[in-house]
């Protein structure tokens, strides 16, 4: 099968080839010449350009209008629509140039084909015209820089708010997604790298008393709709990029370095359900950074509601230290447990891999 | 540097190692099309997966074997296709390609002089390049298969072979190849630079040279500036990886093993990186706008418009390249207040790239356009760079860029303004200046098909493409399955593939008539586009040392066409004015 594959590419590269010749041959025999630019190719490709040109900003236009229901619904967060407004001003101001500039190279490529009797006219510069067009640009795009860096500087420094921000930690790992909360103490314990082994996926530290209390889940996170929360990101092996694209947020999570995004949401999940008439939406955390083989199935589910459904569910969960599944190990024991904890990892791999290999 | 012309040359020193930049100039351009054909191929593959997944393939399984499985590509060696069509699009086609056949062809040839400052360099600056492209498909047969974390190679994925498969000794033949590239860049750009300034021909003041030597002279300071950057990062890269230093990595627990690095940092390694990365981006881009400048001044039989501020404004982009690198960063948890900086600085440079689509503008406006293949594909570029051009300020904006970061739209993004656009300046080199490096023309109907088809489909490729990325869609996704919200895009996606492949197949058009025109085109005359630059002024079939007898002397600037008052609507640029004459370039 391969050398057949191969023996068929090389066939028809040389029947290609025979092809052109046999054109070639014919057009000789026709008496027209296939390297010279005629009269006639000048005014068909011109009359293309302008076809081309005016067939591409409909089908723009055509694009715009019917993939408008595909783009993300309006943001559920208390900074998205500012950003989402910066977006709809700048494509309105980048779509004048698009539109104006297309019009005029179709144009001036159709009008001005080389033809009989046409001479070009002799014009090296213009100054008055090269300023005006230098102008404009610059007055705009400082405009645009004074105005996103405004939206830049109101996203990443919220105002503050009364009530206090809530802190969840998110842990980027291959492949999945793990949440921190802080428990009744409100302040998430000590983590280390080195103590990330078997249950203790986010690798707490337990002489720290801060963490004993804290609430570790596996690829969910809740969040109290109109609460400020501060995300915390961490990574424990490579770069992640967690992407919430709902509320309009991102930021990567980098291995050694503590990473961060303030944001309030706006929409409970079930409010979003109603809006798109879509019951099986849910927010989700994307990973956004190539991060491995199975990338492309990193994901976290984001419920976001009522501050009572918030806190009733933050009570049902289990205390990481107190979990039945934790076995939390000093760290003087690492080593007699390693063997078994790698063991159980196999299997967990496996069984991911079978999932995979499924799909 | 006396007349080689006339001594005899063995094979070997004629077409292996030759020192003539005439012939290093085309054993670039095959490097490099043979390069771009494999780095096509295996975009045609991912976009089957893309466009057609769950589907079987039965071809992928009998060319790649146990990576794709049941004719299903296996997700590691996704990324690894996805990868290496990036490496080697972006440094063996567009870099290593485009700057390294342009360079070499028109550099001597244009500013007047019997070759580059030294052959010797120039010779070896191919070999290395060489090396890169066999260290390149070699890394496609080793264990673990090919470089697999994304053309950009972040750390801590491309420091750990537990972390993907291609971190192994793919990704080491990745980096040592890299140096490679590096040092054939920085041998072959100062010899650019040295040769520009030293070797012009008496008359050829720098505010005659033609647009073409302005955009490969700003290239190539971009490069030597740059480049050695990127070989610290390799270098330091290598160093994590192979003996054990932290300078990237830290904190890592991978694969239920906690490593020992400490203190080190990835962000690290991506300044380094696109302290490189960005300058390259307009190593790309500004080769192909100065080939365009002259096939249209040309073509168009009018001078470029404004032939000072497009000098101004390959001058200022290449300046603010360097400061700009930042905003492929917004969301790594860079400084906020940096990012702003770069935010500034990243507008910014739409300032000069809107002067010159507007020159261009102006230079068709009241032209008497012939269109030649080389024409149409320089249209196609004015067109892509607009396009391409105008959603850099979407995503230069770092509030827009949080939700767009490493979308599909920011694929489509690069594709049309660097990939495609610098593409089909590449062709309109090579269809302009066919005749003068292989004394034939091409076929022109041939160039027409291929033209209409190409621009269909990368259109039909990328421009949906954005839509995908504002509605949230990563890059480099192997599969929307796991997403549910992406399905809508199942049919798009078909779409693309169908372009994508319909556009692969056109390119053969391309190459059959590149090679079978090498052999069978019809001879060449001297000046077979009615030219002004130097280089239409030698021999059709001339050796090594351009003009058999003197240099020729410069008396005007190179856009004298349809002057006033001249029996022809072309003045090359060794005819001396007449009495009483201005020269174009100066009033």
């Amino acid at each position: 099968m391969g050398t057949l594959t191969y023996i068929v590419i090389v066939l028809g590269l040389l029947a290609g080839w025979k092809l052109i010749r046999v054109y070639e041959l014919s057009e000789e025999l026709r008496g027209s010449d296939t390297e010279e630019v005629t009269e006639s190719d000048n005014k068909w490709n011109g009359i293309l350009m302008l076809v081309m040109t005016l067939g591409f900003l409909a089908m723009a236009v055509y694009e715009v209008i019917t993939y408008q229901q595909f783009l993300l619904p309006p943001a559920s967060s208390l900074h998205g629509p500012e950003i989402d407004m910066l977006l709809f001003v700048t494509f309105v101001i980048i779509g004048i140039p698009f539109v104006a500039c297309h019009l005029v190279l179709g144009w001036f490529a159709f009008a001005y084909f080389m033809k009989e009797g046409r001479e070009a006219y002799y014009v090296s510069h213009n100054n008055r015209l090269e300023f005006i067009w230098t102008a404009i640009p610059t007055v705009v795009l400082f405009a645009l820089i004074f105005y996103g860096l405004a939206v830049w500087d109101s996203v990443i420094y919220p105002t503050e708010r009364e009530e206090e921000t809530l802190v969840v930690e998110v842990l980027g790992k291959q492949f999945q997604w793990v949440s921190r909360y802080p428990g009744d103490d409100d302040t998430l314990g000590v983590v280390n790298y080195r103590l990330i082994e078997g249950t203790n996926t986010m690798g707490l530290d337990m002489e720290d008393p801060n963490a004993h209390d804290d609430i570790v889940i596996l690829g969910e996170m809740h969040l109290p709709v109109n609460r400020e929360v501060r995300l915390q990101f961490r990574s424990q092996d490579v770069i992640h990029s967690a992407y919430l694209p709902h509320f309009r947020v991102q930021m990567n999570c980098v291995p050694g370095m503590a990473t961060s995004f303030r944001f309030t949401p706006t929409k409970t999940s079930q409010d979003m359900k109603e809006e798109l008439g879509d019951e099986k939406f849910e927010y989700l955390i994307l990973c956004n950074k190539i991060c491995g083989s199975a990338h492309y199935t990193m994901k976290m589910l984001v419920v976001v509601e009522s501050e009572e459904d918030y806190n009733k569910w933050l009570g049902e969960q289990k205390v990481f230290y107190a979990s039945e599944e934790s076995k939390v190990i000093p760290v003087e024991t690492l080593a007699e447990v390693e063997e078994t904890s790698i063991e159980e990892e196999g299997t967990s791999e496996e069984s991911e891999e079978v999932e995979n290999t499924k799909i | 540097m006396g007349d080689h012309g006339h001594h005899k040359e063995s094979f070997i020193s004629k077409y292996v190692f030759s020192q003539d930049h005439k012939m290093i100039s085309k054993q670039f351009l095959i490097t490099a099309i043979f390069m771009a054909v494999i780095a096509m191929m295996m975009s045609v593959f991912f976009r089957l997966q893309l466009g057609f997944d769950g589907e079987k393939f039965p071809i992928l399984e009998s060319i790649f074997g146990e990576w794709a499985p049941d004719g299903i590509l296996d997700p590691g060696f996704y990324l690894a296709l996805v990868t290496m069509h990036g490496t080697i699009l972006v440094f063996s086609v567009l870099t290593g390609g485009l700057s390294g056949t342009f360079a070499n062809l028109l550099i001597p040839l244009q500013v007047g002089a019997r070759d580059m400052a030294s052959g010797f360099l120039n010779m070896l600056s191919y070999w290395f390049f060489l090396v890169f492209n066999i260290f390149m498909i070699v890394s496609l047969f080793v264990e673990g298969g090919p470089a697999s974390a994304g053309w950009t190679v972040y750390p801590p994925l491309s420091a750990l072979p537990q972390a993907i498969p291609g971190s192994g000794m793919g990704m080491t033949l990745w980096l040592v190849g890299m140096a490679m590239f590096i040092v054939s860049a920085l041998l072959a750009g100062l010899n650019y630079i040295v040769t520009i300034i030293n070797l012009r021909t008496k008359g050829m003041t720098m505010l005659r040279l033609p647009l073409s030597i302005w955009a490969l002279f700003v290239t190539a300071i971009l490069g030597v500036l740059s480049f050695p950057v990127l070989l610290a990062a390799a270098l330091l890269l290598i160093f994590d990886r192979s003996f054990g230093t932290s300078f990237f990595l830290s904190d890592i627990n991978i694969g239920g093993e906690a490593l020992n690095y400490m203190g080190g940092s990835p962000i690290l390694y991506e300044h380094l990186f696109w302290f490189l990365g960005h300058p390259e981006v307009y190593i790309i881009l500004l080769p192909a706008l100065g080939i365009i400048s002259e096939v249209i001044a040309t073509n168009a039989r009018k001078p470029i418009f404004g032939y000072k501020m497009m000098v101004a404004s390959i001058l200022f982009i290449g300046f603010l390249s360097f400061i700009v690198w930042g905003h492929h960063m917004f969301i790594t948890g860079m400084n906020p207040f940096l990012g702003s900086v770069f935010v500034a600085t990243t507008l910014v440079v739409a300032i000069p790239s809107a002067i010159k689509v507007f020159n261009y503008l102006a230079t068709l406006w009241k032209a008497n356009i012939r269109f030649s293949p080389a024409m149409l594909f320089a249209i196609g570029m004015v067109s892509l760079f607009i396009t391409g051009g105008v959603t850099g300020i979407i995503l230069g904006d770092s509030a827009l860029d949080i939700n767009i970061h490493d979308t599909y739209f920011v694929v489509a993004h690069f594709h049309i303004v660097m990939g495609a656009s610098a593409i089909f300046g590449m062709f309109a080199g090579i269809y302009h200046w066919f005749p003068k490096m292989y004394g034939r023309m091409m076929n022109n109907k041939l160039g027409y098909i291929h033209f209409w088809i190409t621009i269909v489909c990368v259109y039909g490729v990328f421009f949906p493409m954005h839509f995908q990325g504002l509605a949230g869609m990563p890059r480099r996704y192997y599969s929307n399955s796991f997403f549910e919200q992406f399905s809508i895009f199942d049919e798009m996606n078909v779409w693309i593939t169908v372009f994508a492949t319909l556009s692969s197949f056109v390119q053969f058009l391309f190459i059959a008539n590149f090679f079978y025109s090498i052999f069978r085109g019809k001879k060449a005359t001297e000046n077979p586009w009615e030219s002004n630059t130097l280089e239409w002024t030698t021999p059709v079939d001339v050796g090594h040392g351009n003009w058999p007898g003197a240099i020729p002397e410069v008396h005007r600037w190179p856009y004298d066409y349809s002057k006033p008052g001249k029996e022809k609507d072309f003045v090359p640029q060794n005819v001396p004015l007449e009495e009483g004459e201005v020269d174009g370039g100066e009033h």
